[in-house]
């Protein structure tokens, strides 16, 4: 085969692996598929397909080695597809083990390399076994190129086929040679193949590159439609193909290819394209519906939006103070188009949860062989958007909830029998929005979480004191604590710890947070609740004092006044009494240590929390602000309660505010100093010492920095 | 394939491909034995080069044993353009067997590229 011989090939191969990754992924969705649902037609259609095509572009791009190892795959999955092989537990667990034999030799990057080693021999020796393939000595080392195509299917009867074919114009560069497909197709019956010049343009202006040429072909064959299909399936994107039965044999076809030979080239073209207006996919515009970008250059591209955020920013703050006329205008024009493009570049960013979850199928798959157990993996939601960042980061969460599902959640069989419940167990994986987060569970039907011996198990290991009161959710909160897994393991209580305070760290690095819910005998649910995005937000600027900060605008409620007569009567009490309802409040200007007076009359902001309504007192609420979330560095990341700071457009750095977060310690240290619900305790001075002094200085030492930015 | 190669493979096809002047009052190009896609803007380059000398084009293909679909349409579209400005194109040397076993598989026997 003509390999693709120009400066490109790298890249080609490149974008071969990246794809054939890809294909691999689906391909293994798909044998798991087929492993419930042994006969359907369809799954192994797509599998089948899935093998050619890596076959096929593998023998294409030089990885002959794979293509040689896939042929052998997809000679068994033909026999299965015509119902010559029957497709058992064997047969998939043997093709997923040679998936992954497939991923390394893509991985080594060895084109055409030393032959394959013991394990894919394994492998392929048995896949041969079953598929009644053997053959004494040594295997053919067949090329991809070369490889026979199986017999074709004999279940129709002997029909004419017309097929056309218009190569794309890249045909040719792709490495991809018309022959071989020729030559294919040649091997599901009689083939007769007039090629088409019509097309081809005066010397002058002839691309030598490109292919013109396309062909008319009739086939007599028994082979189903898909089979000729299949043929084509690496080029199909590219080109122009139809396959239909044939009514009237070529001739009609022969005149005007002769007819045309006697007319001047352009005319033709003409006539050809006037009769067939868009027949070929390049003469129309290129379309093409997506395209591949580097990760990093997408992230790039959002720092870059997120500088230009910042700067239009100033550039508001500047126009309102210069009170211009035009200049507004443009600075709002600006503001808008700013606010478009952050929109869209953070959409650019978004992908579906599908492939994260669809690759948990396989693992489930895999430990349930392993543990003896029955499991079935449901999957809801998997078209549901998130921040790629967020997606990379939630591979390990996840398999490690769902290890503990299966290990620990899940009971073995006869247990599951003595309770009545279906053999087989179910895991459901689930994605779903909610607000300005997304919402991913998993779920089993397993014996649940035994709340009292994970409180005697903490106590025990002195987490809690005995006397803490707390509810069911704090209670399973507890799991998460480093080190709580072995503890759980040795009382035999079901489990769930291993690797449960990395979910909470690694989930908490996006921002986000951890909720299980569970009944006993009935199962658990574990949520997860994650931010949409991770580099710009809304929010609401505050000041305190001379300081800025930024709360999230998802969370916030609405404002209220504070006047030094509502905290006299609340008689030093941290409460408001806002329309009847008592709502205790935080004062930042306390929280931060901001030493100034407070004005007469201060504001309450309201923020919605899991744990309820609660207040914030500032200053002064300054508006609306798209706050590009800059990272607070190493030295800060124990101060959970500040996600990040912002650079304001009068280039004042501002600390971005987490309510949760902030709410969350203020109520713990309520707690345990038994002070009912005030928020700011003396417990909560000795426990959390440490955080506010980071935030103090961080905020001090940021304000400084970045004023000095400013002048400079 | 490395700049270098890539010259490499240009020059070796720029030496097969040759015009010689002399035999007459014809050019003559002289087909490498294999012509595909790496040596396609070559091989257009010194037909348009030939057509421009205006003399009766010769072109030797008994070397060649391998070709692609690029070339075979090369030679279609050279053949073609000599026709239209009235230049006598000529092939010499018969056609390796497997270049006719390849053209009839691709349909291309009755289009007179190797008349």
């Amino acid at each position: 085969m003509v390999q693709a011989d120009s400066g490109n090939a790298e890249l080609f191969k490149q974008s071969f692996r990246e794809e054939a990754r890809e294909i691999l992924a689906e391909l293994e969705a798909a044998l798991l598929e087929l492993n419930e649902d042994r006969g359907n037609a369809e799954t192994i259609g797509r599998i089948f397909r899935g093998l050619h095509t890596i076959k096929g572009s593998g023998a294409m791009f030089g990885f002959e080695q794979v293509a040689a190892f896939t042929h052998h795959l997809e000679s068994a999955f033909d026999l299965v597809r015509n119902g010559r092989l029957e497709a058992g537990a064997e047969l998939v667990d043997l093709t997923l083990a040679a998936l992954d034999q497939i991923a390394i030799m893509l991985d080594e990057g060895a084109p055409g390399g030393p032959p394959a080693d013991s394990a894919a021999w394994r492998i392929l020796s048995s896949v041969r076994r079953l598929a009644g393939t053997e053959e004494p000595g040594a295997p053919a080392a067949s090329n991809g190129e070369s490889a026979p195509v199986e017999q074709p299917g004999s279940s129709g009867d002997l029909r004419n086929w017309r097929i056309r074919f218009a190569p794309g114009p890249d045909l040719m560069r792709y490495g991809a040679n018309p022959l071989l497909l020729v030559r294919e197709l040649r091997q599901l019956g009689s083939l007769q193949v007039k090629a088409v010049m019509d097309s081809i343009p005066p010397l002058e202006e002839l691309d030598p590159e490109r292919c013109y040429v396309r062909w008319e072909m009739e086939l007599g064959t028994a082979a189903g439609q898909e089979a000729m299909r299949d043929v084509f399936i690496f080029v199909e994107d590219t080109c122009e193909l139809s396959i239909e039965p044939a009514e009237n044999p070529l001739e009609a076809a022969d005149d005007a290819a002769l007819a045309c030979k006697a007319r001047t080239a352009a005319q033709a073209l003409e006539e050809n394209r006037a009769a067939l207006p868009g027949r070929r996919a390049y003469d129309k515009p290129d379309s093409a519906s997506s395209l591949r970008v580097p990760a990093a250059k997408l992230d790039q591209f959002v720092d870059l939006v997120g500088e230009l955020v910042t700067v239009q920013a100033r550039l508001s703050e500047l126009a309102a103070r210069r009170d211009d006329a035009e200049m507004t205008a443009v600075s709002e024009e600006i503001e808008r188009l700013t606010s478009a493009l952050r929109g869209s570049s953070m959409n650019i960013r978004m992908m579906p949860i599908r492939s994260t979850f669809e690759k948990f199928r396989r693992l489930v798959h895999d430990l349930a062989r392993d543990l003896g157990k029955n499991v079935e993996l449901a999957i809801e939601g998997a078209e549901t958007e998130l921040d790629k960042t967020v997606i990379e980061q939630l591979g390990d969460p996840l398999m490690h909830l769902i290890r503990n599902s299966m290990d620990h959640g899940i009971e073995p069989a006869h247990l599951r029998a003595a309770s009545g419940k279906p053999a087989a167990a179910t895991i459901r994986l689930s994605a779903r929005h909610s607000g300005a987060s997304v919402l991913v569970t998993v779920e089993d039907d397993g014996r649940g979480i035994d709340s009292e011996a994970v409180r005697r198990r903490a106590i025990e290991r002195g987490l809690i004191s005995p006397e803490t009161e707390m509810t069911e959710s704090q209670i399973f909160g507890l799991i998460f604590q480093p080190g709580f897994s072995t503890a759980s393991q040795v009382t035999g209580v079901s489990g769930r710890g291993v690797g449960m305070d990395v979910v909470r760290q690694r989930v908490e690095s996006l921002r986000g947070d951890v909720e299980v819910t569970s009944k006993p005998g009935q199962g658990t649910c574990v949520t997860l609740r994650l931010p949409l995005t991770m580099a710009i937000i809304d929010g609401l600027l505050v000041a305190v004092g001379d300081a800025w900060f930024v709360l999230p605008l998802a969370s916030t409620l609405e404002c209220i006044e504070l006047t030094r007569d509502d905290v006299a009567r609340a008689n030093g009490k941290r409460l408001a009494n806002v329309r009847g309802k008592i709502i205790p409040y935080i004062r930042l200007r306390e929280l931060f240590r901001i030493v100034s007076n407070p004005p007469e009359i201060e504001q309450i902001m309201l923020v919605e929390t899991a744990e309820g309504r609660f207040g914030f007192v500032v200053d002064q609420v300054v508006g609306n602000c798209q706050a590009v979330i800059k990272s607070l560095g190493r030295f800060y990341r124990q101060v959970q309660a500040v996600s990040g700071a912002t650079i304001l457009g009068n280039g004042t750095v501002a600390l971005i505010l987490d309510p949760e977060r902030l709410i969350q310690d203020a109520v713990r240290a309520g707690q345990s100093s038994r002070g009912g619900r005030k928020p700011v305790s003396s417990g909560k001075r000795q426990t959390n010492s440490v955080g506010v002094k980071a935030l103090e200085s961080s905020s001090v030492g940021l304000c400084a920095s970045a004023s000095l930015q400013a002048n400079g | 394939m490395s700049e270098a190669q890539q010259l490499d493979h240009l020059n070796s096809a720029q030496q097969a491909v040759e015009i010689s002047p002399g035999s007459g009052e014809a050019s003559v190009l002289n087909l490498p034995g294999t012509i595909d896609i790496a040596c396609a803007a070559e091989l257009k380059h010194e037909f348009l080069n030939a057509l421009q000398g205006g003399k009766r084009i010769q072109v030797k293909i008994g070397d060649v044993s391998d070709l692609d679909v690029t070339a075979l349409q090369l030679l279609w579209a050279a053949r073609r353009a000599a026709k239209k400005s009235g230049i006598d194109f000529a092939l010499s040397g018969e056609p390796a067997e497997p270049i006719k076993r390849q053209l009839a598989e691709l349909g291309m026997e009755d289009l007179g590229i190797f008349a």
